[in-house]
């Protein structure tokens, strides 16, 4: 059988119209679902980019809270109640909200201000490039991440350790750099205390947007988060819990998920109609031959063998060559995260399933049209 | 004649289609072929000659009767018995020569010595051996369309003897070359039959290329009409079978 299989490969890597066509074909379709999938990905990671910048055991938001972008504040006695309950090791508050911050030039940069716990330090920067996290207790301090400096670079203002400039009108002073996963919004993040972030913040009588808690040793996550919901009728997260909850909102509330999913049916639907009709091409081209060898004595079985493989070859190139395309994508795209992309391993191994099955239905055409190949028509 | 029979049919019918638009290719053929011996079946457009070809090799069933291929019964085997039968003891020249146009010389020849399970690379060293024998050593690498059609002739010839069956199946063989060429192609056909003890058995319009054979039968609807026995030269066509 190796050396049918040789032979099918060369019946098909000869034909070099349509092998291109083939693999072309499949290659394209392959970079359309995988490119797709991933800057999908890429976003639904954007939409929980702030469990991860602010990062804590279990995550404690007014029972009305959806998701992560859209807190519904609370009082501010809420930590005091989450920490009496028993379970817990600590809580903190942390503010999270949207203020303008005005530039030199009189511009507007909207910003993402995380007011954390002065205290802990709890939901403060994980990497920080310059400065320390210690600064924060400075007057009128803030630590700016790396997307402040391209967007106040871009309208001409070098951010630098000491730069000052206002947020919602009352006077902010950089004392450190950081590196933050982007946000969904696309603001750049300001990490400053909580009682500062309060000050910034128009008076209102409910101003915590969450409670980050951590349970003592021996406690599991699960079982406080229960506990917290049934006590203090707050709810309570888990982080993994929160990233689910968020993106279930994304997809209920948002047409993010239809726009892809959309793309990456008429990826499929071209893979499958463009390979499917090439290689029905190729092997009603080549019937006449494959009638010969049928006549000199390949058997239908071992003949179709041959068309599966011609079929399964050129997917595994197509798809070989589409992936390398989408990693190449994503290499483009990574260092300035825009568009956001992320391809987990699970997404390459779909892709694959998926270009199998189109392969087995371009084959099984083939095989369906090799049944014609009756060993008589040669002397037709 | 003293040669067993390679093939034997008694009483062959077939029809194609159905109904009013049935058409009786074959109306009750008997016809034997020998070992040693070129058989040419001749006659006119439609007259059922390429029909008992394909049935005499196994391509094809009768509706009725009989066909024995060196003294084993056809009717009896499945397609893939039928298929293992061919593999072994047919070899196949056809019309268009049927040459995979992206294969080269060597490995159209290889064909069925890999169809019957040979290891790839002796395979083609067979088949540059036989192209050899042809006068086509120095073509073994070529693609059928950069050879002329005599070239692709003997190449096919080269597919068909390779893997020394001991029947020859042609379907007109010279009728895409030219006189010197077709004559070529006949005398290596007949030098074949006639060295290994081989049944060739030719379908052919070519009254050219009669005097090759040791029987002429012609056929005419689905019949056989005529069976001329006669002394096939060594070298050809004596000048009467010559127009």
């Amino acid at each position: 059988m190796i050396g049918l299989t040789r032979l099918a490969f060369l019946m098909l890597y000869r034909d070099r119209a349509k092998y291109l066509a083939l693999v072309g074909g499949l290659a394209f379709c392959t970079f359309l679902i995988a490119q797709q999938a991933g800057v999908f990905c890429g976003v639904m990671l954007l939409t929980t980019s702030t469990l991860r910048n602010v990062g804590a055991t279990i995550w404690v938001a007014d029972s009305r809270t959806e998701q992560i972008n859209s807190p519904v504040p609370m009082r501010d006695i809420e930590v005091n109640r989450v920490r009496s309950l028993p379970g817990v090791a600590w809580a903190v508050p942390v503010f999270l909200g949207v203020l303008p911050a005005k530039l030199p030039d009189g511009s507007v940069q909207n910003l993402q201000i995380v007011g954390v716990d002065a205290g802990s330090f709890v939901g403060a920067p994980k990497v920080m490039v310059e400065g320390d996290i210690q600064s924060l207790l400075l007057p009128e301090a803030v630590i700016m991440d790396q997307v402040a400096l391209e967007k106040f670079a871009s309208r001409g203002v070098q951010l630098r350790i000491g730069s000052r400039f206002e947020i919602n009108d009352q006077e902010a002073s950089v004392v450190g750099f950081c590196h933050t996963k982007r946000i969904f919004s696309g603001f750049p993040h300001a990490f400053t205390t909580y009682e500062r972030a309060l000050q910034w913040v128009p008076p209102q009588r409910k101003l915590l947007s969450f409670i980050l808690v951590q349970p003592k040793p021996g406690e599991s996550e699960e079982t406080l988060v229960a506990r917290i919901n049934q006590l203090s009728g707050l709810e309570a997260f888990t982080t993994n819990g929160f990233r689910l909850e968020t993106m279930r909102w994304f997809f209920r509330n948002t047409g993010i998920p239809v726009a892809f999913s959309v793309v990456v049916l008429i990826g499929a639907v071209f893979g499958l109609w463009v390979t499917g009709q090439a290689f029905f091409l190729f092997v009603h081209d080549n019937l006449r031959h494959l009638a010969s060898m049928a006549a000199m004595g390949a058997t239908q079985g071992r003949l179709a063998v041959m068309v599966m493989f011609q079929a399964f070859f050129a997917g595994a190139v197509g798809y070989g060559i589409g992936l390398g395309l989408t990693a190449g994508f994503g290499f483009l795209v990574l260092p300035a995260e825009v568009p956001a992309f992320y391809l987990p391993w699970q997404l390459p191994v779909t892709v694959g399933l998926l270009v199998a099955v189109i392969c087995f239905f371009a084959g099984g055409l083939g095989v369906w049209k090799l049944r014609t190949a009756e060993p008589a028509m040669v002397f037709k | 004649m003293t040669a067993a029979a390679a093939i034997r049919c008694t009483g062959l019918s077939k029809s194609y289609g159905s109904g009013e638009t049935s058409v009786l290719a074959l109306r009750g053929v008997d016809l034997e072929a020998y070992t040693g011996e070129m058989l040419i079946i001749s006659g006119p457009s439609g007259c059922g000659k390429t029909t008992l070809l394909s049935i005499a090799c196994g391509t094809l069933r009768p509706d009725a009767g009989r066909i024995e291929l060196f003294g084993q019964d056809l009717g009896g085997l499945g397609p893939d018995e039928l298929a293992a039968l061919r593999r072994k003891d047919v070899g196949f020249i056809f019309q268009q020569f049927n040459l995979v146009p992206t294969f080269r010389a060597r490995e159209n020849v290889a064909v069925p010595l890999i169809i019957a399970g040979m290891n790839y690379g002796k395979a083609l060293r067979k088949a540059d051996e036989m192209l050899a024998t042809l006068g086509l050593a120095d073509r073994t690498r070529h693609f059928p369309a950069q050879l002329s059609g005599g070239q692709q002739q003997r190449v096919a010839i080269s597919r068909a003897l390779v893997h020394q069956p001991r029947l020859i199946i042609c379907d007109e063989p010279t009728s895409s070359l030219d006189a010197a060429a077709g004559h070529a192609a006949m005398q290596i056909l007949r030098d074949s039959a006639l060295a290994k003890d081989r049944c060739v058995v030719v379908v052919t319009h070519d009254p050219r290329v009669f005097g090759f054979a040791d029987r002429v039968v012609t056929m005419e609807d689905g019949r056989i009409t005529q069976v001329k026995s006669q002394v096939a030269s060594k070298d050809g066509p004596t000048p009467e079978h010559t127009p």
